[in-house]
């Protein structure tokens, strides 16, 4: 069963002349042990699909599960609860805290979340995995692009979500580390069993997706890479 | 409080500022607030030892002690009992050959009425006679001596310093308590049908029954002691002011903290962090700055009390003080709460997408 699915979701902006449909009928489904990528230019409506998908913003129709949930039915609390609890959120920046050393953001998490988190072991295990073990000790102002998105990745992960939504992860990486922090995704969707959705018009990402979504002025749809990277 | 406390940690330059500024006004503050006390004091310090509730004044006195004057045809209905004690108040200026010169208050009162009958005196005794006088200590720390005969005003008499008592200021002077013939000799009117300047009581009910006198309660008396209410005015007015200061300062200071820090709240709040948990991280920012500020600004103080000489009138009212720090802190949270608003109001979609 999917873990998360948007069904027939439209989303106006505005209104009047002004408004504007970003996204069109927009169907989506994402299993654990996957990475599936959404993919589209700049302005196709790709933001606006991820918040959706996390319960950050409401869709003007359609609806999300979680886990065979709705979304749209849950109040305030209870969606800061479902982003606390099931999703993780990594964004291209501000996804650390800049005064907390990177062993603090986990403390911090565990003070906010008491329970379902990483264990001590746990996040040693996934510490080592992202190759990060080393900066425990380092405020985010001290580590590079590539180590701060790793640290963001390990804090996401870290509440133990079912979901990672992901908005342009590798926007500010050069080649060789968007190869890195693609095939750790993929490895982590497969190791940890998550279903893993990012958003990006970064097509250097493609290869490591076990699934692929085109998103093109609001319209979604499922393509094999070969066919998104013909274009 | 835990991001709220590795925040300070952080920054701390930046909180360093910020509590020092707090420092200075909290210390500003609890001075003047002391000075305030201090001279309020010593605008009353004798009046209150007297324990009256009420005072009889000529109605045409303008409520005021020094311009008073009772005769004696219009004292003739007023019953003194034991709660009753007669008083006559001049300005003196007191001499001695080769020590300062001293402005006291002069009040004339009957040994047999309660403001000389329950004086306290350090040391010596009460007068007995019209050239003794018992003065408040000020004299003492001025270099007078028990025995030492002064000069009052440009009278040639010289009265015998016979007794000293503490706490006894009026007006800002040291009181010489004297006779009330003393007290007329000194008015220039040795020979007159005069009964004193006003009649004080315990009882705040007490009638003269003369329609040329008027009973005020002590309360009123005291407020309409010269420069008394326009000091304390002026006081309470620059207390606030500072309070004010500080709940600007803390807001602003909080403010462009949390402009600055908005993004990250807002990925916080994409990640499912509870607002209230980053709103209680500022209000308690708020709160430890605040007190921080105000323990090391009454530390300071109270140096200072410490240190000042014997002159400045200063008196730490623990009690009001306190009052103040609570509200000092009330300021900080009242600081806290604009940016507060803008973090519980933080739309975290802002910061996806770009
Ligand atoms: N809050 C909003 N109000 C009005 N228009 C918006 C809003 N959010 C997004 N849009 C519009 O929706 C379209 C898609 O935006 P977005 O989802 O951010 O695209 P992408 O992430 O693919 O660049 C853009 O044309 C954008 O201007
Ligand atoms: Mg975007």
């Amino acid at each position: 069963m999917a873990v998360i699915e948007l069904k027939n979701i439209n989303k106006y902006f505005g209104s009047g002349i002004s408004k504007v449909h970003v996204l069109k009928d927009v169907n989506f489904a994402a299993d654990r042990g996957q990475l599936i990528l959404v993919v589209g230019p700049s302005g196709s409506g790709k933001s606006t699909f991820l918040t959706i998908a996390g319960g950050l913003q409401t869709p003007t129709s359609g609806s999300v599960e979680v886990e065979g949930n709705s979304v749209e039915n849950l109040s305030k609390a209870q969606r800061d609860k479902l982003r606390l609890n099931q999703v993780g959120f990594v964004l291209q920046s501000y996804n650390l805290v800049p005064y907390l050393k990177v062993k603090e953001q986990f403390d911090f998490v565990d003070k906010v979340k008491h329970q379902g988190n990483l264990s001590k072991e746990g996040l040693k295990g996934l510490l080592e995995q992202l190759g990060i073990s080393e900066l425990i000790n380092k405020f985010p102002g001290e580590l590079s692009g590539g180590q701060t998105q790793r640290v963001a990745i390990a804090r996401a992960l870290y509440a133990d979500p079912d979901i990672v939504l992901a908005d342009e992860p590798t926007a500010a990486l050069d080649s060789q580390k968007v190869a890195e922090v693609g095939k750790l995704f993929k490895d982590l969707a497969e190791t940890r069993n998550k279903a893993v959705v990012v958003v990006t018009h970064d097509l250097r990402l493609l290869d490591f997706a076990d699934k692929t979504y085109e998103i093109l002025d609001g319209k979604i749809s499922l393509k094999d890479k070969e066919h998104v990277l013909d274009r | 409080m835990y991001l709220a406390l590795k925040e300070i940690r952080h920054e701390k330059l930046r909180y360093g500022l910020i509590v020092s500024m707090i420092v200075l006004i909290a210390y500003l503050i609890f001075i003047l607030t002391s000075l305030a006390f201090g001279l309020a004091g010593e605008n009353t310090q004798a009046i209150n030892s007297w324990d009256a509730k009420s005072i009889v004044l000529n109605k045409d006195s303008n409520i005021s002690l020094t311009q008073s004057i009772i005769t004696k045809d219009q004292a003739k209905d007023a019953k003194l009992t034991s709660k009753e004690a007669v008083i006559g108040s001049t300005p003196v200026v007191a001499k001695h050959k080769g020590k300062e010169k001293i402005s006291a208050s002069f009040i004339g009162a009957r040994k047999s009425q309660f403001i000389i009958k329950d004086l306290k005196l350090t040391a010596g005794h009460k007068a007995r006679n019209n050239h003794q006088i018992v003065v408040d200590e000020k004299f003492k720390t001025d270099g007078y001596k028990l025995g030492d005969k002064v000069t009052l005003n440009s009278f040639k008499d010289k009265y015998q310093i016979v007794g000293f008592t503490k706490n006894a200021k009026l007006n800002v002077a040291p009181v010489a308590y004297g006779t009330v013939s003393t007290w007329k000799y000194l008015r220039g009117m040795p020979n007159a049908a005069v009964t004193g300047s006003a009649i004080v009581s315990k009882n705040a009910n007490y009638k003269a029954h003369s329609s040329h006198l008027k009973t005020y309660s002590m309360d009123k008396f005291i407020s309409k002691l010269p420069g008394y209410s326009a000091e304390n005015t002026t006081f309470g007015f620059m207390i606030g002011f500072l309070m004010i200061i500080s709940l600007v300062l803390i807001a602003v200071f909080l403010y462009i903290l949390t402009m600055q820090a908005l993004p990250t709240y807002a990925v916080l709040r994409a990640q499912g962090i509870p607002a209230k948990a980053l709103v209680s991280t500022i209000t308690s920012q708020s709160l430890v700055l605040m007190a921080s500020g105000v323990l090391i600004g009454a530390a300071l103080a109270a140096l200072t009390g410490w240190m000042l000489p014997v002159g400045v009138p200063m008196a730490f009212n623990i009690p009001v003080l306190i009052w103040i720090s609570i509200g000092l802190m009330i300021m900080g949270v009242i600081g806290a709460a604009i940016p507060a608003r803008k973090i519980a109001t933080v739309d975290p979609v802002s910061v996806i997408g770009g």
